[in-house]
């Protein structure tokens, strides 16, 4: 699901450029579309340059720009959101305009506005830049020229009352709280002022800049001093609380990244996970991609951001050369290209940003980059080992079938050759009736030769893959008949009953089910004595269909219940043909119906098979003629 | 003596060929043999044989085309040879055609028995239906259309007796599954193979001893059904 998109508003202010890059980061961050929505006036003229420049750097980070026309900037925006599903964040700048200031920019969307239409907006404190700087200093300078003409003025007032060091006093806490608050420029400033008017109101003589004391010279230059001070601590510890919240921001994403790359088991999911976050981090936009032949494709899931150009020719080198790549784009993005691998080259990241890479985020990005290696060295060795370990096991179980095979076909081949050669020998006398038994040997061993052949056809089916059952609607009475009809040779020497019920169709894969059927009772065949009884039942019952063989043979030991349906199991000390496959093939056979198999004893004192499978719901009526 | 009828073998291996010879000499049937597709065909214009056993899994042609391409422009009678488990390609050479099938590894007396029903029911064969079937328990009289069982009238549907005179016609034959639904219901319910199921299981019922292990109607698993009466009384045309 495509996620709300991110939704910037773009003004002419120089302001305007780091809003969109912060918009786009966050967008990138929630692997959200970025749409850049511009409200023009209709009285407008020409479009402003600044918003040209804003606008293409919106295009250059991947939005989609929207222009519409409104007469009010917030009724623009309001209509625009609403006319999407979900607006999950819509970026305005806020600029610390004082009371004043406000009322003057009518065109600036209103906060108030937009909130009451139950739209959420993200302010984006804005870094301030040059511009506004100059305009916070100014008002620095005029408040703190305020804040000590005031104290000179109360301090003046209660003069009588108050002793000269309170005075200084004063003048020293003023200075001190605007250096706090104030940037060194204006608190400097402040300082120098209090100490003039200092010397004019209070050091005599009076109403003068001059001083009859040196000693006072002292105090001048402490309270300058002091003033310098404190706005210089101020500033410093203001610079690295700032320093100090950014890094542990920054080794808190490291952290959610190390965790996150921890969890997962695909390429797929490191790539996803990696893009969002490098992306924060690194303050830009992110893409992997990998080579294939000459071309080269980007990986990760990739919501509708519009594909910016690929800068090819530094992609391509960086693969080549498996070093890291800095240049600039056409459209002034820094572009760096790094390459990920661990034994050779295999992808390649790509950052854009709009800021030049600084020492700082080159490690962290560096930081960033072995994390990834790392997790995608791992994935790959998993994946080869897992692969191994498949490998080998059908290796084991290939070599297992190959040997019973060369064993269990061999055995009749031996017999038949035996005879055959038998039959040729010049120097032996064969009567009639030997020969016509011998020859018959030949023909039964070789059709019980053709049924384990069709078994291991049947199992190489199964192991091979996947097995899917043919479904269709068949009567059990046509799939007994038919196999007991197949089956009328082998079964000569016993009888065989049949008790089905009525049902009419049953799902099943018929020449699946056959080939169970045909084990079963091969098998049955194979442990029952001469003209023993096999009986065969077939009913319907809590929507399954249940088939039971059933014969007066010598039974299941109690333990082996279970494990006769495992491959390659055979009843111990039984010289009786049979690789132990047949069971194990009905037990798959019977799984892919979605059924069960299970033996017991029967009530013969033989062993008794039962199949259990699902009946689905309706049968289609059948139109018929009448 | 009735002319000898003339056997076309197309099979590509040499000692299946050598055993088919000897058997069906033996059985006094005069042997042709060929042992790729394309010839097989040609001779079949130069030779005219009475029947073609056609093996599936020739080299040059798969066994499906040479049955179309035969249809073609005759109707001599085929029965198509297969290996086990080739279900698929037996069916559709049977909807393209073909008489009858065997499947490898197959007795000489099952192979003998499709060769006579497939002369029986030969075009060419002066085609003098048998119009009842008789045996010890079961009568089928459909010049009278009654069906009687250990002499008692039994009633079938106009659809079963539908199926059970369309089997019967071809008796010894194999049929589709297809050929019936076409037959009874008409070209667009050629996929329903289990309306002619139920049906089947039905006229079992009534016809049958003993409907798991039937005599009569005998079902062909995964093909279809085959119509299996062995006439007591039936008059053999002038050519048999």
């Amino acid at each position: 699901m495509i996620p709300a998109p991110v939704v910037v508003c773009i003004g002419s202010s120089r302001q305007s450029a780091a809003l969109i890059t912060t918009a786009a980061e966050k967008a990138c961050a929630l692997g959200a579309p970025l749409h850049a929505l511009n409200i023009v006036r209709p009285s407008a003229r020409t479009q402003n340059s600044a918003i040209e420049e804003n606008l293409t750097l919106a295009i250059t980070l991947g939005a989609r720009v929207i222009t519409r026309q409104h007469r009010s900037t917030t009724q623009g925006i309001i209509e625009y959101a609403k006319t999407l599903r979900a607006v999950d964040t819509l970026f305005i700048g806020h600029k610390s305009h004082k009371f004043w200031q406000r009322w003057c920019r009518r065109d600036a969307p209103s906060q108030k506005a937009l909130q009451a239409e139950g739209i959420s907006i993200h302010i984006v404190e804005l870094e301030r830049n040059r511009q506004s700087r100059q305009n916070t200093l100014i008002f620095e300078y005029g408040v703190s020229a305020l804040a000590v003409t005031a104290a000179t003025t109360i301090l003046y007032v209660i003069r009588p009352f108050i002793a000269e060091a309170d005075v200084i006093m004063a003048y020293l806490a003023t200075v001190v709280v605007l250096a706090y608050s104030f940037n060194r420029g204006p608190s400097l400033f402040a300082a120098i002022l209090s100490v003039a008017l200092f010397d004019f109101f209070f050091v005599s003589p009076f109403h003068t800049f001059a001083v009859d004391h040196e000693k006072y010279l002292m105090s001048f230059a402490v309270m300058a001093a002091m003033g310098l001070m404190f706005s210089s601590f101020s500033e410093r510890l203001k610079k690295e609380l700032r320093d100090t919240s950014k890094r542990e921001a920054q080794l808190r994403d490291l952290y959610h990244l190390a965790r996150a790359l921890a969890a997962v088991s695909t390429t797929e999911e490191i790539f996803n996970l990696s893009r969002i976050h490098i992306a924060t981090l690194c303050e830009g936009r992110v893409d992997f991609f990998a080579q294939k032949g000459s071309a080269f494709t980007a990986l990760g899931a990739r919501p509708n951001i519009d594909e910016t150009s690929l800068p090819v020719a530094e992609v391509s080198l960086c693969f080549k050369e498996a070093k890291l790549i800095k240049t600039t784009g056409d459209d002034g993005l820094h572009i760096l290209c790094a390459p990920l691998g661990f034994e050779k080259t295999q992808f390649v990241l790509v950052l854009r940003s709009a800021k030049p890479l600084d020492e700082e985020r080159d490690n962290l990005l560096h930081t960033c980059l072995s994390l990834v290696t790392l997790s995608v060295a791992r994935t790959q060795l998993a994946e080869q080992a897992k692969s191994a370990e498949v490998q080998a096991q059908s290796e084991q179980l290939r070599n297992a079938i190959l040997s019973a095979v060369s064993h269990d076909l061999r055995t009749p081949l031996g017999t038949i050759m035996g005879l055959a050669s038998t039959l040729l020998d010049k120097e032996i006398h064969l009567d009639g009736p030997l020969v016509s038994e011998f020859i018959t040997t030949i023909y039964d061993v070789s059709e019980q030769l053709s049924q384990k052949v069709t078994n291991l056809l049947q199992m190489s089916r199964t192991l091979s893959g996947k097995l899917t059952a043919k479904i269709d609607l068949q009567n059990p009475e046509e799939f007994v008949g038919g196999t007991l009809a197949k089956l009328k040779h082998r079964l000569a020497g016993v009888t065989v009953e049949t008790q089905l019920d009525e049902t009419l169709l049953i799902p099943i894969d018929i020449s699946l089910m056959e080939v169970v059927l045909s084990n079963l009772l091969d098998n049955a065949v194979k442990f029952s004595p001469e003209n023993s009884k096999i009986i065969i039942c077939g009913n319907t019952f809590n929507q399954h269909y249940a088939l039971t063989v059933e014969d007066q043979g010598c039974g299941l030991a109690s333990h082996i219940e279970k494990n006769i349906f495992e491959q390659f199991y055979r009843v111990e000390n039984r010289e009786l043909e049979g690789m132990g496959l047949g069971l194990a093939i009905c037990k798959s056979f019977i799984e892919a119906h979605g059924g069960k198999i299970t033996a017991e004893n029967g009530s013969f004192g033989g062993a008794k098979f039962t199949i259990v499978i699902p009946l689905k719901d309706t049968l289609e009526i059948m139109p018929s003629r009448e | 003596m009735n002319e000898q009828k003339k056997i076309l073998i197309i099979e590509d291996d040499a000692q299946m060929r050598r055993f088919l010879q000897v058997l069906l000499e033996g059985h006094g049937y005069e042997v042709f043999q060929e042992s790729s597709a394309l010839g097989g065909l040609e001779k079949i214009a130069s030779i005219k044989p009475h029947i073609i056993l056609l093996d599936l899994g020739l080299p040059d042609l798969d066994g499906l085309s040479v049955v179309s391409r035969l249809r073609a422009w005759s109707c001599i009678p085929v029965i198509v040879i297969s290996a086990r488990e080739q279900e698929h390609d037996k069916v559709k050479a049977l909807d393209c055609g073909a008489d009858d099938y065997l499947t490898k590894p197959f007795g000489s007396s099952e192979l003998m028995a499709r060769i006579r029903v497939a002369l029986r029911h030969s075009p060419t064969q002066d085609q003098s239906k048998t119009v009842v079937f008789k045996s010890h328990d079961l009568t089928i009289d459909f010049s009278q259309r009654l069906v009687m069982r250990h002499g008692e009238l039994v009633h079938l549907t106009p659809t079963e007796y539908r199926i059970l005179h369309l089997l019967a016609s071809n008796n010894g034959r194999v049929l589709t599954y297809r050929q019936i639904l076409k037959a009874i219901w008409g070209a667009q319910h050629i996929d329903q193979n289990h309306y002619v199921r139920v049906h089947m299981a039905q006229l079992r019922h009534k016809l049958e001893e003993n409907s798991a292990q039937p005599q009569y109607l005998l079902t062909e698993n995964g093909i279809g059904y085959r119509f299996q009466f062995e006439i007591c009384d039936e008059e053999l045309s002038a050519n048999t």
